[in-house]
Parts: structure tokens; sequence; C-alpha cells
């Protein structure tokens, strides 16, 4: 490889990692504040996409899409999680199967509504165009995503650490029935966490659109690949969906431009390396 | 102040309290005596919430809370030191700490200071993440925190296990501290001779049963009716 090829694969493994990150970080808090592992996560994203699509076509403008995707996901969230999941807590199997009948109906309804052609969203017309890298031409929409993916890490990570709510959340992923023990109404945040989660999916959505498009089958492809993320990363700690996610974004980028044939190939070498060597991932908890 | 009345508790299928009856007066402690695997935990946890009882009444200031979520019970002013300590393990210890404010009073220091002048090592480690406190320092923690809810009563279960005796004696004088201070106490103990010290009565668990109860003087002179139920 070339200097310049390394440094535009390593800039697109940022990008294509913080894509990941945004699905990551609501996949992985879901899972250790509810125990849920939530199948239908990948269609937070691709929905996300087409919603989004949806509104900019009917405004002209990528960040009233942006916003107005978040939201409406964010309220098929709540609403997920008050009819559905709320009554699954602790029956893993039922709840498998739950989550994975949504993404199988979302998936349906994304076909019936769009089709089965893939769709690209518009960028935002000040981060069209390219910038030369040592002599290549790289896409300036890619550092728009980079800044937003580490805006959006930033803030959760503040919320995370800074706030109540967020020692609220990161005591309920340690041990959730000694946080209600302390006079907490614990549940009252569940709602909130699959709200957050579907709404960074569906802002995954949006700004990779332009780039990876929206089409049938994306949310499952999108989704393993974030399951690969808290595989690598542990699941339950922002920190570790944020470092899997780059990790695993490079693995992508460099296994399709290295070995086109066996890109997902790195990313399961990566995994079953990392498995061997840190079983409970990254930065996952020690079992105690 | 707190009455159990014919309590039943069911793990899943498994029946475990066979109509448990006992009760901790307004500012005594109570310790609660057994073997391993006698429903000890079992009863402190119908207590709190986490496992309802099947049947039967538990009577706190008066109101029937079972049935009750633990945030309820904990806000009428319960509090729990859990067996195995149970603190944040990925949090500060000044977090583990205010988790139990009222109200989002997380600027309010007066609660904090009082916890630190009675744990004056907790403020040493305030930033230090659970994780790496010492099982002593975790121990104190896990009792600062349930002292951080300002209750009347407080279940500690088991406080001592797994500690070095010099710090068991450490912890216990802070619970006799708590008991000079006014706050209800119910302890499950294996050592009776700390809960014969400390407790103004004494109940001994069999099989998810009451079998005994007693003052420490009864407790001493009738040792023919407990001595088959523990080891001493
Ligand atoms: N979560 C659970 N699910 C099923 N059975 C349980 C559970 N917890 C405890 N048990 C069973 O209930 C019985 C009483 O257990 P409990 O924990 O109340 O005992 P204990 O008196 O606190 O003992 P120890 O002194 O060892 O803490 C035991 O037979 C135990 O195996
Ligand atoms: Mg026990």
């Amino acid at each position: 490889m070339e200097l310049s090829e390394i440094v535009i694969q390593t800039l697109n493994g940022i990008s294509y990692g913080l894509l990941l990150f945004l699905l990551a970080a609501g996949l992985s808090l879901i899972f250790g504040l509810m125990g849920i592992i939530n199948l239908a996560h990948g269609s937070y994203y691709t929905l996300g996409a087409y919603v989004g699509l949806v509104i900019i076509q009917m405004t002209g403008n990528f960040f009233v899409g942006l916003m107005g995707a978040a939201v409406v996901l964010a309220l098929l969230g709540i609403v997920m999680e008050r009819f559905f999941f709320r009554k699954l807590y602790k029956r893993e199997l039922d709840q498998v199967l739950l989550t994975f009948g949504f993404a199988y109906l979302f998936m349906d309804i994304n076909k019936w509504i769009w089709g089965g052609v893939p769709r690209s969203l518009p960028k935002p017309t000040f981060l069209e165009g390219s910038i030369s890298i040592l002599g290549e031409a790289f896409p300036i929409y890619r550092f728009g995503i980079i800044v937003i993916g580490l805006g959006i890490a930033v803030l959760l990570w503040l919320f995370l650490e800074k706030t109540r709510t967020g020692v609220i959340i990161r005591a309920g992923v340690d041990d959730k029935e000694m946080v209600s023990g302390l006079g907490i109404n614990i549940k009252l945040y569940f709602s909130g966490i699959f709200a957050l989660g579907a709404f960074l999916a569906a802002i995954g959505g949006v700004i990779g659109g332009p780039i990876i498009g929206a089409y049938p089958g994306l949310d499952f492809e999108i989704l393993v690949l974030a399951l690969a993320v808290v595989v690598v990363g542990g699941l339950g700690t922002l920190k570790g969906a944020f470092w899997g996610s780059l990790l695993i974004g490079f693995a992508e980028t460099f296994g399709k431009a290295i070995f086109p044939d066996f890109a997902m190939f790195t990313i399961y070498v990566t995994m079953a390396l990392i498995l061997i060597f840190k079983p409970s991932g990254l930065l996952g908890k020690e079992e105690s | 102040m707190l009455r159990l009345n014919e309590v039943h508790a069911h793990y899943g299928e498994s029946h475990i309290l066979h109509g448990v009856s006992m009760k901790v007066e307004k500012g005594s402690v109570v310790a609660l005596l057994g073997r391993n695997g006698m429903g000890k935990t079992t009863t402190i946890h119908a207590i709190i919430g986490f496992n309802p009882p099947t049947k039967g009444e538990i009577l706190f200031n008066g109101t029937n809370i079972n049935g009750f979520p633990p945030n309820k019970i904990s806000r009428m002013g319960m509090a729990l030191v859990p067996q195995g300590r149970r603190i944040f393990r990925s949090l500060t210890v000044k977090e583990n700490l205010i988790l139990g404010f009222r109200n989002n009073k997380i600027k309010d220091n007066h609660n904090l200071e009082r916890i630190y002048e009675l744990f004056p090592v907790l403020q040493e480690r305030a930033k230090q993440l659970g994780r790496n406190l010492s099982g002593g320092e975790q121990q104190m923690l896990a009792i600062a925190r349930a002292l951080m809810t300002e209750p009347e009563m407080i279940l500690m279960d088991e406080p001592f296990e797994g500690l070095a005796p010099t710090i068991i004696k450490d912890i216990g004088l802070k619970i006799e501290e708590l008991k000079n201070s006014g706050l209800s106490i119910l302890l499950v103990e294996q050592n009776i001779h700390f809960a014969a010290k400390i407790a103004d009565y004494l109940y001994i668990m069999n099989k998810g049963e009451i079998v005994y109860g007693g003052t420490p003087e009864q407790f001493h002179s009738e040792e023919d009716q407990w001595k088959r139920f523990i080891e001493i």
C-alpha cells in the first residue's frame, strides 16, 4: 500500500468506525442496563435513513431530516420498550425471538414502502466536493461524519460521566436491583435509554446515508458489525463501544482494501483474537 | 417499627420462607442468626422488596409494604447493606454515595460531609473506583451508601463476612455508633458472640422458619433451646 492510500483508508476507517459507534453505543447501553440484546437495533439505523430521506426530500434540508429522523426513531424506541420489551425482562429467549421478529418486520415494511432498489441520501451542499490528500481525492463529507461522530461521542461521555442521570445509568449497568434499593425507580430510565439508542442509530443511518445509502438487508449487515463491536469492546461500556467501533471500522475498511473478497473474514479474525486474549472484550467488565 | 406476620417467600418454584414472624422495635438492634442457606437473605430480600413475599404481611411503621417496589420501600425510610456489599464497582466512591441522595440534591454536600466524618477513609478515596477498594473499605462504603438515604431503619446482611479481625472490630464500632444514634437495625450475623453483645433481641432461623427468639440474657441461659441450630 502506498502512503496516500494508507492515510485515506485510515480516515475511511475512522469515519466508518464512528458510524458504527452511533449504533454500538445504544446497543451496548441497552444491553448493559436491561440485559436485552436488541436485534432490531440495525433496523433503527435503516429506518432512520429512510425517514431522513423522506424529510430531506420534503424540506430540502439535510439537518432537518437528521433531527426529524432521530426524533421519530426515539419515539419508536419508547413505544417498543413500553409496550413490548418491558414485559420481557430476564426472559432472554423470548427477547431474542421478539427483537428478531421486529427486525424482519421492519425489513419487510421497508421493502414494501421503498422497494428493493438502494436509495442514496443527498449530502448537505456545503459538505460536497473533495480535497486532495497526498495527490488522492478524498470526499469532504467524510470529515463531516468524523466531526459529528466525535462530537456525539463527547456529548454522550459528558452525559454519562457528569450528570446524575448518567451516574444512575452507569450504576444500573453494574447492579440495577441495588439502584432500586436506594430509592431510585430505575425502570423510568429504561424507556429513556431505548429512546437514546434509537435516536443515535437513526443519526447514524442519516449521516451514513450519502455514502452507504439505504437498502433492504442493510439493517442486518450493520447489525452484525455492531454486534462485533460490542463483542470486541465489551458489553455495557461506552468506552468499549468507542474503541471497539474504531477497531472494527479499521478491520472492515482495511480488510476490504487488502483482501476485497474476504472483508468479513478480517472482522471475524479480529473478534476471535480479542476473545482469545480478553474474553470479556477490550474494556469489558471483569467477571466477579 | 417493623413487623413480619406469617411471611412466605419463594424463589421460582421453591418455597423458602415458611411463615416467618418477627419484629424490630424502634431504635433497637435485632439479630437474625442461622446456618448457611436457611433463608436469612431471603428474609432481607422479602423486606426490601427484591423478592416480595408470596404470602403474609410486612408492616413498616404500620403500612403493609408487601408488594411495594424497592425504590418505594427505600423512600419510606428503609435502607439495605446487602450481603456481598454490592457496591457499584465501576463508579467512584463519591458517585456511589451521591446515588443515595433524594431529589437531585447533587450539590447539597451536607449529607456527604456527615458521612465523611463517620468514615474518613471514604473521603480520602472519594475519586477511586469502587472496584479498587479493599474489602473493608467496600463494606464501609456499603454502609455509608445506605446512610446517605437518611433511613429510619437499616437491614445489614452479614456485614463482617470475609473481613480481617481488625477491620471487623472497626466496623463493629461503627455499627454500635449507629445504634447509639437511634437507628433501628436488623442485623443478619453468623457470629453469635458479636450478635449477643450488640443486639437487644435475637432470632434464630432454620429452614425458613424462626425456631428461637429471645433477649441476650435469655439467649445465654437457654443455650439448650438453640444450640442444635447453629455452630458456636
Ligand atoms: N436467587 C435464588 N434462586 C433460587 N434459590 C435461591 C436463590 N437465592 C437463594 N436461594 C435458596 O434459598 C435458600 C435460602 O437462601 P438464603 O440466601 O436466604 O440463605 P442465607 O440464610 O442467607 O444463607 P447464607 O448464610 O449462606 O447467606 C437456599 O436453599 C438457597 O439455595
Ligand atoms: Mg445470606
